[in-house]
């Protein structure tokens, strides 16, 4: 039981306490008083000149450095602007206002629209993200460069991910650009905070200094076609356009940006197509990208782009060229602009009507005055294959010419012959006693024949060592990536006796009347291999012995043996066709070779 | 005895009464009852123009598949494994090109999954590197550049208790594998062909 001592001590105490301490709070809640008026933000810009000086920087690119106070309260942002003129008689501009806000979030500089006053707003919005900060759809948009809205207020990354030379990495500074388009330019700089109620400094930070004139990069063309190229006017899988190479140079850039244009004078002068600027250093040159794609001769223009938007509309400079003792010996014109040759396939051509043509390249070994029918001349192979195209009903639809690879003349079809033709044969099928044709299928020619499949050509070949080396050097590229046939390998026994056809290909057996009695019933060095990518076998290997040799291999030796191994091979593209008989026709009979040619003919499209 | 009857009787009673009580009320029968799953049964279906590419035993397009999924209509996902009595799944691969591919009986996943209305089905695949065309020709194949991993073939079905449902999912080879001028680039179009 409670005492009444102990209960008058214990509220004698309590109870007066509490009303004081009621009392003392009602009266605090009156708010008597005045509220003190918000003090605006202050603006410095460090590492400046003294006021009373005026630089001239050395180029157009400036970093400036600043900082902002708030004595009752804090910045929640910067606004900036620079004024400019176009020249000595002009008035000065001004930039409009950018606002920066003082926060940095997932490493973003956030730039925001609408004015001061929002400014708030949209910092305790990034200032009270939760400790994962930004989710990753708001994130992924500003790595891209994608407007965000916050608060009804646009925001952007000042660095998104693609941006190599952002303006802002930090809310406290800036590397800006400032227009330089005369000899000196002067220019002041402002910025103001903002503080956390959205007022404006209203003393900004400034300083004024002068950039240089910009002086516009130089660009050159490193690389373009020497010789006539086939152009089409769209891309496929086997053509991707001709291309250009260049490079541009300005020392004071950080970066260069190219456009280009194709026969800029025969465009309306007013609306010549130039390409947008890229940083890309290459081009790939369709028809449609030349006002004439008919016409012959073109000229391709190309100029850069300095970061202070100058660009090179000289066309040309001076290098001086240099001895390995780095003096000056004399001085070379750099343009940026090359002519080249084109030609459109006439077999590509819509707009006009063509009647189908063959090119007959006659690439045998001529053994002239020593003729014989085992070792014919090249007259003696043009008339076999003149008879053959006469029996194909081919008169008067097909030309003949001959590989000439003397000491003082070289000849061999280019790409401005061969595109005239919608089907081209090469026949190799003479040799000399060393297996050699006496002319080498270079890797200019072997480049003339790709381009020529690649913008649509139809080939078919025909020859007798064709991949012997001296033949065709890169035998392994060329015959893989035209012909479709790898690995391949010679036979050096006698033993050919023919080919087996396949794929409705007639059997190809050698005519007895045109072998040498010493060749005993048989040829030699006929190319084995196998099919590459779409590639299909159409002839295969008829062994007058089934002769097998002993290969080692990786896992030990093999028995390897030649008949039934592919000899012949066709190759039905998307864009070009080939029919490669890996042995030569001549030695067949005739009926056999109009047979021959007849389906091969077909399957390419020509018949 | 009577004795002893004294000494024990109260605390059995009690203790009798406890058990009663306990035993009464776990036999009590809720009102609901789980219910028996359905059999999920995938097949792969796939379309080719044999003018084209031929449904033969020299030919060989592999897709290696490594998860089936049913996707059920709130999105819950149950895995389906080989066959109804596999206890996970392993990368399994399976010849596109295979007879049973085109006559749509080329299991690919079984399994019981509960009951309900699902939207579709998802499988995990990554095609083979090679197309092999009459058996010798070896034609590379490119995954393009928009390929996704993950196909999801979307289609509702209902799986009913006790009851097996077969999805075709089919994989059109004739728009998913487009020839270049030496390869195959890949980039599969597919649906779910028919539900039973």
């Amino acid at each position: 039981m409670m005492s009444n001592k102990y209960f008058l001590q214990r509220w004698g105490i309590v109870f007066p306490l509490s009303l004081l301490i009621g009392i003392l709070i009602l009266d605090g809640c009156k708010g008597s008083g005045t509220i003190l008026p918000n003090i605006p933000p202050e603006t410095r810009l460090s590492n400046i000149p003294p006021p009373d000086t005026f630089i001239v920087t050395q180029n157009p690119r400036l970093t400036l450095f600043w900082v902002g106070d708030d004595p009752d309260g804090f910045v929640v942002a910067f606004k900036y602007r620079w004024n400019f003129r176009l020249s000595a008689n002009d008035t000065f501009q001004h930039k409009p206002w950018k606002t920066l806000l003082n926060i940095i979030v997932s490493k973003f500089a956030l730039i925001m629209e609408g004015d001061e006053k929002v400014a708030p707003t949209v910092y305790k919005y990034f200032a009270t993200l939760p400790p994962e900060g930004l989710d990753v759809v708001t994130s992924d948009a500003l790595a891209r460069g994608d407007t965000i809205v916050i608060e009804g207020v646009r925001v952007y990354a000042s660095n998104p991910d693609y941006e190599r030379y952002p303006v802002h990495k930090s809310p406290n500074s800036g590397t800006f650009i400032f227009d330089s388009q005369d000899t000196l330019n002067p220019h002041t700089f402002e910025v103001a905070a903002i503080d956390n109620v959205g007022e404006l400094d209203p003393a900004p930070a400034t300083v004024s200094f002068g950039t240089p004139q910009v002086v516009p990069p130089k660009s050159e063309i490193t690389e373009f076609p020497t010789d006539t190229v086939l152009v089409l006017d769209r891309k496929t899988p086997t053509f991707s356009g001709i291309r250009f190479a260049f490079q541009g140079f300005d020392p004071n850039s950080r970066t260069l940006d190219y456009q280009w244009v194709v026969d800029k004078e025969l465009w309306p002068q007013d609306r010549i197509p130039w390409s947008d600027f890229s940083p890309l250093t290459e081009a790939y040159i369709i028809a449609t990208d030349i006002p004439d794609p008919y016409a012959s001769k073109h000229t391709f223009y190309v100029r850069a782009r300095n970061e202070f938007g100058s660009i090179d509309t000289i066309g040309y400079f001076i290098r001086a060229r240099l001895n390995n003792l780095a003096q000056i010996i004399g001085y070379d014109t750099i343009y940026s602009n090359k002519v080249f040759y084109t030609i459109y396939p006439p077999f590509q051509r819509t707009d006009i009507p063509y009647e189908k043509r063959i090119l007959l390249i006659n690439n045998s070994y001529d053994w002239d005055t020593l003729a014989t029918s085992a070792r014919p001349s090249k007259q003696m192979m043009d008339n076999f294959y003149q008879s053959v195209f006469s029996d194909l009903g081919k008169d008067g639809k097909y030309d003949v010419v001959h590989s000439i690879d003397l000491p003082n003349l070289k000849f061999f079809p280019g790409r401005g012959m061969l595109g005239k033709y919608s089907t081209v044969f090469l026949f190799s099928d003479a040799t000399n006693e060393f297996s050699n044709h006496g002319h080498q299928l270079t890797p200019g020619r072997q480049n003339a024949l790709k381009d020529y499949c690649y913008i649509g050509g139809k080939l078919i070949m025909s020859g007798w060592a064709q991949a012997l080396p001296t033949n065709t050097p890169n035998t392994d590229i060329f015959f893989q990536a035209i012909p479709h046939m790898q690995d391949m390998e010679p036979n050096n026994d006698t033993d050919y006796v023919g080919a087996k056809g396949v794929l409705g290909y007639p059997d190809a057996s050698l005519d007895p009347t045109k072998l040498d009695p010493t060749w005993n019933g048989a040829l030699y060095r006929i190319y084995i291999g196998r099919p590459s990518g779409f590639g299909e076998i159409i002839y295969r290997f008829d062994s007058k012995t089934n002769r097998c040799v002993t290969r080692f291999g990786p896992t030990g030796p093999v028995q390897f043996c030649y008949e039934d191994q592919p000899v012949g091979i066709r190759y039905i593209g998307i864009t070009y066709n080939i029919v490669f008989l890996g042995f030569p026709l001549y030695y067949t009979n005739q009926t056999t070779a109009v047979a021959v040619l007849r389906k091969a003919l077909q399957d390419i499209g020509e018949f | 005895m009577n004795r002893m009857w004294k000494m024990f009787s109260g605390e059995t009673i009690f203790l009798s009464l406890i058990l009663l009580i306990f035993v009464s009320n776990s036999c009590t029968q809720y009102e609901y009852s789980s219910p028996l799953p359905g059999i999920l049964e995938i097949r792969l279906k796939t379309i080719s123009d044999t003018a084209r590419i031929k449904f033969s035993p020299l030919n060989n397009f592999v897709l290696k598949i490594t998860a089936v999924e049913a996707v059920r209509e709130d999105q819950a996902r149950v895995s389906i494994y080989e066959d109804i009595k596999a206890l996970g799944r392993t990368t399994s691969i399976y010849n596109t090109l295979d007879y049973r591919a085109r006559d749509s009986n080329l299991v690919i996943g079984q399994g019981y999954v509960p009951p309900g209305n699902y939207i579709g089905v998802n499988l995990l695949i990554e095609p083979g590197s090679v197309a092999i065309l009459d058996g010798y020709r070896r034609i590379p194949v490119v995954k393009s550049e928009s390929f996704d991993a993950l196909l999801r073939f979307r289609r509702p079905f209902t799986v009913s208790e006790l009851n097996t449902t077969f999805i075709n999912v089919a994989i059109d080879l004739d728009t998913s594998l487009v020839q270049g001028a030496d390869i195959y680039d890949f980039n599969p179009y597919y649906y779910i062909s028919s539900i039973k």
